[in-house]
């Protein structure tokens, strides 16, 4: 009996971790948001689509170094 | 009677171009707003404004968009027809098409009161369907001759609530529009549709687009899509979960 309610104590705490992590965005996700913001306010873009572009960019280099993202310099020629 | 064959030459030359297809070519520019730069950010920040806007500024011309109009089946399709792509920097140019909401395919479907965006964005497809007009346009007075068309001006203010991103929440756009009431209505370039005449000239605070040459075409080259579309809201739950993967 002890044995299952330890398996459910268990279960029940993996499960409310895994809500966490879901509910708060990844320090990439935080960065990512941030260079986009910064990309928009600069004037690169006003549409949505190109400020999801630059979100999903910049998550892609985030994630891929392992978090450990430069802070990009601004597209632009 | 010199009045009466006036207005009959007028009258006739509106319904010649009301029952055509037509074939509109815009361009699109900065205006000097767009390039004045907050003095309140600092000394790098500026700096770093400026040469991303002067560098909007120098590129933005070079992509061309067409609005070719099938007046038999009363949809439209607005979309980049030619450009000169900066080499290496695909996120630069789809920033430039972008602006003004122009970087993918826009049907106007009159009969279904309808404006359907087809974007196709990281190996998806979001036919989206929006109502149209899409924004609540105020009719002024004012007038211009445009391309040698008589235009009127509309005005529109939109806030940003159903956004993505916190960055864009609850700001508010300011819209323009000049359309020319001889030539077909609720036409015309990306959202800016659903005024009593073709749009030759719109955009906001920053940019705009207008058009350079209007012909009349014998056959348009599109056809609308025969695919099932999904609402704004649902374009915005599926690129959520793009966000939150």
């Amino acid at each position: 009996m002890k044995k299952v309610f330890s398996i459910i104590a268990l279960s029940a705490m993996t499960l409310s971790l895994n809500a966490m992590n879901l509910d708060q965005p990844t320090e990439c996700e935080h960065y990512a948001m941030e260079q986009a913001a910064a990309e928009y306010d600069a004037g690169l873009f006003d549409d949505e689509w190109d400020s999801l572009d630059s979100y999903l960019y910049h998550l892609d280099i985030c994630e891929s170094s392992g978090g450990n993202a430069e802070p990009v310099v601004i597209i632009g020629n | 009677m010199y009045y009466k064959l006036l207005f009959i030459l007028l009258f006739s030359s509106c319904l010649a171009y009301s029952q055509s297809n037509l074939e509109i070519i815009y361009k699109k520019k900065v205006l000097p707003e767009y390039l004045d730069v907050d003095d309140s950010l600092s000394i790098d920040k500026k700096q770093n404004y400026s040469r991303i806007r002067n560098s909007v500024k120098n590129h933005i011309g070079k992509h061309t968009y067409s609005l070719s109009i099938d007046s038999g089946s009363s949809v439209s399709l607005f979309e980049v027809v030619n450009t000169m792509d900066i080499d290496g920097n695909e996120r630069f140019n789809n920033s430039l098409k972008g602006i003004l909401g122009s970087r993918f395919p826009i049907y106007n479907n009159l009969k279904k009161d309808s404006i359907y965006e087809n974007a196709d964005f990281r190996g998806m497809n979001y036919f989206t369907r929006y109502k149209s007009p899409r924004y609540d346009w105020d009719f002024k007075n004012e007038t211009k001759q445009i391309l040698g068309f008589k235009c009127y001006l509309a005005v529109a203010k939109v806030k940003n609530d159903a956004t993505l991103f916190d960055f864009k929440d609850g700001k508010t756009q300011s819209f323009y529009a000049w359309y020319a009431p001889s030539l077909p209505s609720r036409y015309g370039p990306s959202f800016f549709t659903g005024l009593p005449g073709l749009v030759l000239k719109a955009g906001n605070d920053k940019f705009e687009i207008y058009a350079v040459k209007i012909e009349e075409i014998d056959q348009v080259k599109f056809k609308f899509p025969n695919k099932t579309s999904i609402t704004e809201n649902q374009k915005l739950m599926k690129l959520q979960n793009l966000i939150r993967k």
